[in-house]
């Protein structure tokens, strides 16, 4: 019963927390002063010309009705025409969708399997030469930009080894080979970084069991310190990992956003970038609204799962 | 070792501020001067960093560039402590109802990554370092708010707050005098780690070009304007530059709190 009622409030909290997201949205892109038929028209423009542009593009109607309008589109999946060709914003985002759902599906997995190690050994050997170089490894990988990693990895693999392409996205379904190939650079310079960031997580999570009981213990019974430390970390190092997922699909998408700069990708964040440019606000908010939501949902599962895992519920006691 | 790491930081960031510091009275070359003939030169003299696609001198703009750096930072982390703070105390000194209100609305800032909300503003008002500075600082407010209230509740538990409360001295008094001297400390250490953050999210939007406008030079458009095919190193200069700037406030950051907290230090 607690349970089901924990699990209830939750689902309220997020659907509230959505909705807001988007009046926030909603608020930040079309309420602030900035006038974009002005702006579009350029500051010599005559404001009959302006004012026609308003009404045009809906401009002129109430705040409210256009908000409440976008969000009940939304909801049966129209996100609204862009203002400048008329184009539906959803027919805007499928194609880019899947160049950024590549980069951080992919992404995400692999920085994964690459911070276990990292972590790992930084936790065994923190007061040892290969543990405090991993150590100081991923400190300054942490002050890397994403686009810097990426702008040398172009330089040394496209530029004089001249081993891959490092521009542009080939679709799977046209050419499995080019579409790997071009991938390649991209997904890299972003689990570089984002490694780095989990190994930390990672690392604390392992350091945290070497001072438990139970990890003595392990030792008495000649346990060797790797095992011990795998099989009790672990556990707790996938607890603190899975409480920063969302976090982390948060900065795997800003890393998104830069990279796909980089290799002049054509992802939600180079169209974004467009979009701004041209200040065609329909698709900015939409694009902004498509990436909120999903790190909303994601934190939203997280949440959930702990509830699945918290046995303080299942006895009946309070979240 | 943590006196070593403290002493890099001190280093990396002290550079960035001197020279932001020089740059404010001398450049070696003018960091807006086109120069057709000397374009990509290479390291050397006098153009000790060689030049960009325009024969800029890149010493020049490399200078400049980190006032931007240091600016965006100090108003976005200042913006970000000035309402994150008070938030974070007033919640963690118990009001349970707007506790709940101002955790739900750290929840969607923090799903509003500073990059993705400075782009949100830049396509409102257009991108400039102010909208930069202003974006990046809102959404670093979560961070100094859940800081804040986690550190105020650890001092609410006192036996000194106790006494306070019962001699009839009202919050607001125990606010001023007793909590926030005593969370200060985390807070500085906080604002390290976040102007570290700063940085990199400005260097991200300049180089997306949705920043200081081109005739201001920044490292992250200096990084995006580029040729990686004509001349690597001048992708190479502007991205150690942030490197450097963002690892010397976060080893500055680890270092004051390795120094606040004898648990860590023993155990890292």
């Amino acid at each position: 019963m607690a349970l089901l009622r924990a699990a209830t409030r939750r689902v309220v909290i997020f659907l509230v927390t959505v909705l807001v997201a988007s009046a926030v949205i909603f608020g930040i892109v079309q309420a602030l002063p900035g006038d974009v038929a002005l702006a579009t028209l350029g500051m010599g423009a005559s404001p009959e010309s302006v004012d026609a542009l308003r009404v045009q593009w809906g401009l002129d109607r109430p705040l409210a009705l256009r908000y409440l309008e976008w969000v009940v589109g939304m909801v049966h999946g129209d996100f609204g025409a862009s203002y400048l060709t008329g184009q539906s914003v959803v027919s805007q985002i499928g194609p880019p969708l899947a160049v950024t759902a590549w980069l951080v599906g992919l992404s995400m997995p692999l920085s994964l399997l690459a911070a276990l190690p990292l972590g790992l050994v930084g936790a065994m050997g923190r007061r040892r030469w290969f543990g405090v170089s991993v150590n100081a490894a991923t400190h300054v990988g942490l002050a890397i930009p994403v686009f810097f990693v990426g702008a040398i990895l172009t330089i040394i693999f496209a530029v004089k080894l001249r081993w891959v392409r490092a521009n542009g996205y080939v679709p799977l379904t046209t050419s499995p080979g080019e579409w790997a190939i071009r991938l390649v650079l991209p997904v890299a310079s972003i689990v570089i970084v984002q490694a780095c960031f989990l190994a930390r997580y990672v690392r604390a999570g392992f350091i945290d069991v070497l001072t438990e009981d139970y990890y003595r213990t392990a030792r008495a019974v000649g346990w060797t310190r790797w095992r011990g430390l795998w099989r009790h970390g672990i556990r707790n190092v996938a607890t603190s990992v899975v409480t920063v997922i969302g976090l982390q699909l948060a900065s795997l998408l800003v890393g998104a956003i830069l990279v796909e700069q980089t290799f002049a990708m054509p992802g939600l964040g180079s169209l974004l970038v467009q979009a701004v440019r041209r200040r065609d606000l329909m698709v900015v908010q939409g694009v902004g609204m498509l990436l909120v939501a999903a790190v909303l949902t994601v934190n939203f599962l997280v949440d959930l799962a702990y509830l699945a895992i918290d046995p303080r519920l299942k006895r009946g006691g309070r979240s | 070792m943590k006196k070593l790491t403290v002493i890099i930081g001190l280093v990396c960031s002290g550079l960035v501020v001197v020279a932001a510091l020089v740059s404010l009275v001398w450049t070696p070359f003018d960091p807006r001067k086109v120069d057709g003939p000397a374009r990509f030169a290479p390291p050397g003299w006098p153009h000790v960093l060689g030049t960009d696609a325009f024969g800029i001198d890149t010493a020049s703009r490399l200078l400049v560039g980190a006032q931007t750096t240091l600016l965006v930072g100090v108003v976005a982390v200042a913006l970000a402590a000035v309402i994150g703070v008070p938030l974070g105390v007033f919640v963690g000194m118990g009001h349970r109802i707007a506790g709940e209100v101002v955790a739900r609305a750290s929840d969607i800032l923090f799903a509003l990554p500073a990059l993705l909300l400075a782009i949100l503003l830049a396509a409102a008002l257009g991108a400039s370092v102010t909208t930069a500075a202003v974006a990046i600082g809102i959404a670093t407010i979560p961070v100094f708010q859940r800081m804040a209230r986690a550190a105020t509740l650890t001092v609410m538990s006192q036996d000194y707050i106790l006494a306070a409360q019962v001699s009839g001295i009202p919050g607001g008094v125990i606010a001023i005098r007793h909590v926030l001297p005593n969370i200060t400390p985390v807070l500085g250490v906080q604002a390290a780690a976040s102007f570290s953050m700063a940085i990199l999210a400005e260097a991200g939007l300049s180089y997306l070009g949705l920043s200081a406008p081109q005739s201001t030079p920044t490292w992250g458009r200096m990084l995006h304007d580029a040729n990686l095919y004509a001349a690597p190193i001048q992708a190479v200069i502007p991205g150690v530059a942030i490197a450097v700037a963002v690892l010397g406030f976060n080893l500055l950051g680890d270092g004051v709190r390795d120094y606040l907290d004898p648990r860590m230090k023993e155990l890292r």
